[in-house]
Parts: C-alpha cells; structure tokens; sequence
C-alpha cells in the first residue's frame, strides 16, 4: 500500500505516454500492449506527470470533481495499483510531510465518473492496417502473447 | 458511355529522385481519362523541373511548406474528377490499378475507399534492410490502407470531411478511422496494383530520426484507432 505522501512518476523506460482531448494513453513499448483513461484518470495521469503525491492528486480530484474524499482516495488507491501492477508507473518514495494543502474557490465541481484503466491488446489489428516501416526500429515491439482480448 | 474521369493528386516535398518515375506510371494507365496534378509543398529541389518535362499532361501547384495534408486539399479544390486517386511521389502504380478499381467500384457502388494490396520495394541503399526483411510479413504483399494505392470518390469528401489542414504523416490513418467511424465502407482490392518505395529520405524514418514519430505521428493516429472502435462497438 502506498503512503500517501509517496509520488508515482510514470515509466519512462518502457512506457510512452501522451494526453490527447482529456485522455490519456499509454502505450507499452516492450509488447504493444495499450491503456487509456478519459475523465478523471486522464486527469489523475496529467497529475502522475507532474510529479504529485497521492494526497495531493486526492485533494486536486476533491477540488476539481464533485466527489467525497473517501471515494476520491478509494478510487486513487485502486487506480495507481493497477498503474503499478501495469508498470506503467514507478514509486518515488518520498517521505516528506506535504505542505499545507490550500484550497482556492471554485465557482462549481464537475460531475464524478470513477476513474478506469482500459488495457486493449489490439495493436495488431491498427499496425494490419497501418503497417510499420520496415526499420522502424521504434515500433520494434512482439505481438502480445494473450490473444483472446481481441 | 463516357468513361469518368479520374484526378490524380501527388503532393510531394524535395521529391525530384523519383517523381518522374511516379508520373510515369500515371501516364502509362490503361484507364483514361484521368488529370494530373502535382501539388509542390515548398519543395527546394528540382523538383518544378521534373514536373516541367511532363507539363503537356501534368499540371503543377505550388504552395509554401505546409505538410502533405494541406496540399491534398490544395489538390482537391484544384482538380474537376468525380473520383480521386492519390499518388506519394516516391510510389509507383502498376498500369491496371485505376482500370481494375473503377471496375470494382462499378460492381460494387456502396464502397467509399478503394484500396489495392501493395508491395514494399527497396532502394540499393537499403540493401542490408531489404535482406534482414526476406521472408518477413513487412516484404511480402500487404492489405493496408496505403494513400497511394486509394481511390475515392470526390463525394466521400463532401460527406466525411477532409484531411487535417498542418498534419504531417498521419493525416491520412486519421482520415480512414474517421471516415470509418463515420459510416464509410472500405475494401483493399486483392491484387497488388501499388508498389511503395523505400528509401533513405522516406519522411518517416526522417522522422524518427528526429524522435517525432512517436509523439507527432503515432499517438495520435491511436487515438484516432481508439474512437472508431468505441463507435463500432457502442454504435
């Protein structure tokens, strides 16, 4: 279990990640296996990026989201354990108490959709239709060995 | 009956090598008619010279640097074809591709894109790349969605939209998805009427070279992936 003043960073060995209309996609460069989060996890991921601790990514989600913050920290927990469980994220422990969270005003919170790490193992199909270069050293990544996720 | 005419667009930048091969190929169509327009995107070789030998049956366009998706636009309010053809200008056509897809269409009516299975070829510069890929699916005919192996008609623009104005070398996988998501109906003619070349000065490996790929190019023709299969599996 994480402490909540530890910070996630993503995986920048294996993972290449990008933020795109709100959603964030992640893209393991070692399997062609892929995941994305809209909403509040591609919020959580821009968080993640910029180096946040647990309790800081809990209290932005309380301000910015209409959401209490037991479900905020419930939904935290179980996302940055998939992340981790993914390896998409790596743990910086930090240890460090957090500075006094302020709260600004807000004029009114947006509505609360649960966070969800959507993981498709249909790389494949794209790259059938949109071949790589031959020598794109790049994409260089096996097929996934799972199949039955298509 | 009037057979229909064809507008072949090729955009190119710094091109001159192999532009006149691909012009060739377009001339040696078994189908006719069909209008040519090469649409220069700044280029700063010869290429305005290469086009110049051919100028009785080509027609030339140029506009200032501005990515290969605003110039097959420019090619597109440029040209009078009920149906277009794109052509990259590295790539080549085998002299029945036109006549064996306008064939097709004519059968089927309902299909909006028409592609045709294509064969990769290598330059002698890449001798060692091409002999690493023998026997490798990437060297064998492929059933992709390659841009130049296309031919729409000009309607499929009228109804989905046309290529992202400024987009580099995804432009047009992002044009099929959304075309797809919207409804389009695409089929890839089996025969291999398409021949792309690869070479040392292929945009994309340029691209890579200056770590763009991933970022500029791929994610989003991904996400693009990802909105057409959410459409075709919610409806």
């Amino acid at each position: 279990m994480l402490n909540l003043h530890d910070c996630l960073r993503p995986n920048g060995k294996e993972v290449a990640a990008k933020v795109m209309d709100g959603e964030a996609i992640l893209i393991n460069l070692s399997n062609g296996v892929y995941y994305s989060m809209d909403k509040v996890g591609g919020f959580v991921w821009e968080l993640i990026e910029g180096g946040c601790s647990i309790e800081q990514m809990i209290v932005a989600i309380t301000v910015r989201y209409d959401v209490s913050r037991e479900q905020a920290q419930a939904d935290v927990e179980r996302l940055t354990a998939e992340l981790r469980e993914g390896d998409l994220v790596a743990v910086q422990t930090n240890g460090l108490t957090p500075a006094k969270n302020h709260q600004p005003q807000v004029q009114s919170r947006l509505p609360y959709e649960a966070p969800t790490l959507n993981i498709y193992r249909d790389m494949g199909d794209l790259l059938a239709l949109d071949p790589p270069m031959p020598g794109l050293a790049e994409m260089n990544w096996k097929e996934p060995d799972d199949e039955s996720s298509r | 009956m009037r057979p229909r005419l064809i507008s072949c667009i090729i955009p190119v930048f710094n091109g001159e090598r192999y532009l006149g091969e691909a012009l060739k190929s377009v001339l040696a169509q078994t189908y006719q008619p069909v209008e040519i327009v090469v649409v220069d995107d700044g280029s700063t070789d010869g290429t305005a010279e290469v086009v110049e030998r051919y100028s009785e049956q080509v027609s030339y366009l140029r506009q200032s640097n501005q990515g290969s998706a605003t110039a097959k636009n420019l090619g597109l309010s440029a040209t009078q074809g009920e149906f277009i053809a794109f052509l990259d200008a590295d790539d080549l056509w085998h002299p029945e591709k036109l006549a064996r897809q306008m064939a097709r269409l004519r059968e089927r009516p309902d299909i909006d894109l028409c592609f045709t299975r294509f064969q990769h070829f290598w330059m002698p510069e890449l001798a060692e790349e091409a002999k690493r890929y023998q026997g490798h699916p990437l060297s064998q005919p492929l059933s992709a969605y390659l841009v130049s192996s296309l031919l729409v008609r000009r309607t499929v623009f009228e109804t989905f939209g046309q290529f992202d104005n400024g987009l580099r070398g995804n432009e047009n996988m992002i044009w099929y998805l959304r075309a797809a998501e919207r409804g389009a109906f695409i089929e890839v003619v089996p025969d291999v009427l398409t021949y792309r070349r690869l070479h040392g000065k292929n945009i994309t490996r340029e691209q890579l070279r200056k770590g763009e790929f991933l970022d500029g190019v791929f994610f989003p023709i991904l996400k693009a992936w990802r909105d057409y299969q959410r459409q075709r599996l919610d409806g």
